[in-house]
């Protein structure tokens, strides 16, 4: 056994992230109906950072806990939870914005860079749904723009369907004023 | 095929699948043969993982094959290891590290009362490179690195498996796609090639016909990693839990 040795093209090589995505292949919903694989790869990375299988990094995780164990007496939620959540705390939904942007200018890949935006115009969508607030200085005819852009697309969550058209129809009539 | 135990004596308590292993050891104890087959199976599949967790831990490469061999063939063969594993108590993968911790300790007790044990010695990180490992691990606790060298063996084994099962069907064209348009664009973080252009240079007809190809080879892997996780759960309801538990393993401490 002593002659053994490590396969120089075995995927224990790749980073973390690239096996969870490798990984992540098991998980494709609907295989019959893809057309697109960026599409694919964009629809399972958004699910698997929803549903908390991909984790964002920890020190925001740690921020989001103690926001949302403050409002909601210790109980924890994954991303996509919070997102969709009435009750989430505009602060908690500033930091996912934060994070967002953060994870857009890092992010290494088109899906990736989607995926960020998903979540940063999701945040923003929560905060004026739920609390009535606009968190960003963009405007509403922008924010309704791009909140119809992502409903458009074939990868868009549908846990987040409502929340985004929810938001749309507050831009059109604030837009309007 | 299930290789569930059946048996009610203990108790209701139920066992990973993982039996398939049990069920190879058990029928081969007594048979030189099918021992060192046993084994050789079993060396396939947990070897890196646990050579690789040694070495993170501290021990010199030949103390870690040294070890890595006297783990699998004292306490996996010859104690049985495996039928022992309780799904109630945690993963299978924390059950065998823990079987690996205890046996490292017995090692250096032994030793230190002169007896015959693989030496150990505890060498710098410094010499933790050249094992086709990514940079992080240096950094990795020995655990997170067991977990991603046993999830790097898993995709590797339903990789391997998935390719040659195209090669068998004659599939390569199918396969080739796959590899072009699925795994190099994350293996290497790039772009995924317009099918078109795939389409072109594999000689197939249309993108909805390459877009099916894909699919067909994706549902191949889904099979494959669906019966390989599943000898190291307790049931089929288990395996999604067990690959999403390895992804957040993987993930972790990931800066988006």
């Amino acid at each position: 056994m002593k002659g053994r040795r490590m396969r120089k093209d075995t995927t224990a090589a790749l980073a973390g992230d690239k096996l969870a995505r490798l990984l992540a292949i098991s998980f494709d919903a609907d295989l019959g109906d893809e057309q697109d694989h960026l599409s694919e790869t964009v629809r399972q990375l958004l699910e698997a950072y929803l549903a908390g299988t991909l984790t964002i990094e920890a020190a925001t995780q740690g921020r989001l806990r103690n926001m949302r164990g403050a409002s909601h007496g210790g109980q924890t939620a994954s991303l996509g939870e919070m997102l969709i959540d009435p009750h989430s705390s505009l602060d908690a939904m500033a930091e996912i914005k934060r994070y967002a942007k953060h994870m857009a200018a890092r992010s290494s890949s088109e899906a990736e860079s989607a995926v960020a935006t998903v979540i940063y115009f999701a945040a923003i969508a929560n905060g004026l749904v739920a609390h009535r607030e606009k968190i960003t200085t963009l405007s509403y005819t922008s924010l309704q723009a791009s909140w119809s852009e992502l409903l458009g697309k074939p990868w868009i969550s549908p846990k987040l369907r409502p929340l985004l058209e929810a938001a749309c129809a507050i831009c059109c009539t604030r837009g309007a004023r | 095929m299930a290789f569930r135990d059946q048996t009610k004596m203990g108790g209701d308590r139920s066992y990973f699948t993982t039996t398939h292993w049990s069920v190879v050891l058990e029928a081969g104890t007594h048979d030189v043969g099918r021992r060192q087959e046993a084994m050789n199976c079993l060396l396939g599949r947990y070897w890196k993982p646990v050579y690789c967790y040694l070495r993170r831990k501290g021990h010199s490469d030949d103390a870690a094959k040294d070890l890595t061999q006297g783990f699998f063939e004292e306490i996996v063969l010859g104690k049985q290891l495996i039928p022992q594993a309780d799904p109630r108590k945690g993963r299978f993968r924390t059950f065998m590290l823990s079987a690996l911790d205890r046996y490292v300790v017995s090692c250096h007790r032994a030793r230190t009362r002169k007896k015959r044990c693989p030496k150990s010695e505890l060498v710098s990180l410094d010499v933790f490179e050249d094992c086709g490992l990514p940079p992080q691990s240096k950094e990795m606790e020995p655990h997170e690195l067991f977990a991603h060298v046993w999830a790097a063996s898993l995709l590797d084994e339903v990789l391997e498996e998935v390719k040659q099962g195209c090669i068998r069907d004659g599939m390569q064209a199918f396969w080739e796609l796959f590899r072009e348009h699925v795994l190099e664009p994350i293996t290497t973080g790039t772009s995924p090639p317009p099918l078109r252009d795939l389409c072109r240079r594999l000689g197939i007809s249309d993108e909805t016909k390459a877009a099916n190809m894909i699919v067909t080879v994706k549902r191949r892997f889904q099979v494959a990693m669906r019966q390989m996780t599943r000898q190291h759960v307790d049931s089929d309801e288990e395996v999604d839990d067990e690959i999403r538990d390895l992804m957040q393993i993987l993930s972790r401490g990931r800066a988006g």
